[in-house]
């Protein structure tokens, strides 16, 4: 197969994703308000009503283009493409769940590790994790059984931690997929390329209608989605460095979250962020990222999500210097 | 646009300082089987890391106060 042929391949398969997320977001946008099912948008002086749950509309518009792929590629998809996106898509109706119902935070990690069996058993043949400068480095059984599903639902729970603010998450998932499913098709992984382009697709068609001022949240549907495509593409193009890479602005802010002595209640004991009345962000007295960044300047909520928007595109560039520097 | 300069600066020096931890560890445990070295390579990453986070958010609330 030619290059070019290969490139327009994967790009129709991430524009019919695309167009199709963006037609059901727009719609999801106006019915999931009669439905009940949204959120009050709480950075915003008047606080609006915002539909929830935007990430359905991703995982619809992934489904709308898998049938192009198997008639490009047909018996030549990798069964850890298959294995990959039932990973994500399983991610995604917990995600679901999580947002119809609420689940509790405590089971939540362990449905999410559950999930990623299908691409843990694809897997259970690889045994070693490539590093930079180290090189790789043998897991033996642990890397399915232990490497896949920790990869898996550390990248979930981080993208669903640095959240809350228009775009600023949905804009993440895209710089880091893109990332990804760039450095995938230039390793020659066809099954990370794929599955890349198809939620790249997704999650473009969501940005449009996430960006500020948003008309739809994604929700834990999209959060926990997006945090599932990064790790398994990582871990089906053997990526997993790079797929950390992208992942540290997400880590840190875990890992400021985890400073705090409320660490899983910081928000409801210390309360949420406030906003004066023209637009200014006031960090309530708790380490997180974005606080960071409201400390040290009167930001809006879109200068606060273009400045974390910058930080992860610094991380995605360093990703792809140190991983086309090492193949 | 400074304040997202320093900032991202700030944090990247955490991952750099945790990275060269975890290359450190890596080259003084030669020795050792290879499945050992990559753990305890990890594992020296991770606490780095969580240290880095940790001065990270102690010279954030240095500026913070300064500038007020």
């Amino acid at each position: 197969m030619s290059l070019v042929t290969f490139s327009l391949d994967l790009a129709a398969l991430s524009i019919v994703a695309c167009i199709v997320a963006f037609l059901l977001a727009s719609l999801f946008a106006s019915k999931f308000k009669q439905f009940g099912l949204t959120g009050l948008d709480v950075h915003k002086p008047d606080r609006p009503e915002v539909a929830e749950m935007g990430g359905l509309a991703v995982l619809a518009g992934v489904f709308a283009a898998l049938p192009l792929a198997f008639i490009f590629y047909g018996s030549s998809i990798p069964p850890v493409f298959v294995a990959g996106f039932v990973t994500v898509v399983a991610v995604g109706v917990i995600g679901i769940l999580d947002d119809m119902l609420n689940l509790r935070q405590r089971y939540k990690p362990f449905l999410v590790a559950a999930a990623s069996f299908p691409l843990a058993f694809v897997l259970l043949g690889r045994t070693s994790v490539m590093f930079p400068l180290i090189g790789p480095v043998p897991f033996g059984l642990l890397y399915p059984l232990l490497v896949v599903p920790l990869a898996i639902t550390t990248s979930a729970n981080f993208s669903n931690m640095l959240a809350g603010f228009n775009g600023l998450e949905v804009g993440c998932a895209v710089i880091s997929i893109a990332t990804l499913t760039l450095l995938a098709s230039i390793r020659g992984s066809l099954a990370g390329a794929m599955l890349g382009v198809l939620f790249l697709g997704g999650f473009l068609g969501l940005l449009a209608l996430n960006w500020y001022p948003s008309r739809i949240f994604p929700g834990d549907t999209g959060t926990l989605t997006a945090g599932a495509a990064i790790a398994s593409i990582g871990l089906m193009s053997q990526l997993e460095f790079a797929a950390v890479m992208v992942s540290i602005p997400a880590g840190l802010d875990f890992a400021l979250k985890m400073l705090s002595k409320n660490r899983f209640s910081a928000r409801s004991v210390l309360g949420n962020t406030q906003v004066t009345a023209d637009g200014i962000l006031q960090p309530p007295n708790y380490p997180a990222l974005s606080h960071a960044f409201m400390r040290l300047s009167n930001l809006t909520e879109k200068g606060l999500v273009d400045s974390l928007l910058v930080m992860q595109c610094a991380y995605a560039a360093l990703a792809f210097v140190f991983t086309v520097g090492l193949l | 646009m400074l304040k997202t300069v320093l900032i991202t600066s700030l944090s990247l020096n955490v991952f750099t300082l945790s990275a060269l931890a975890m290359y450190g560890t890596w080259l003084v445990t030669s020795e050792v089987a290879l499945f050992e070295r990559g753990i305890a390579s990890l594992l020296v990453f991770v606490a780095t890391f969580v240290v880095g986070t940790l001065l990270f958010w102690k010279v954030i609330s240095m500026l913070a106060g300064a500038e007020n």
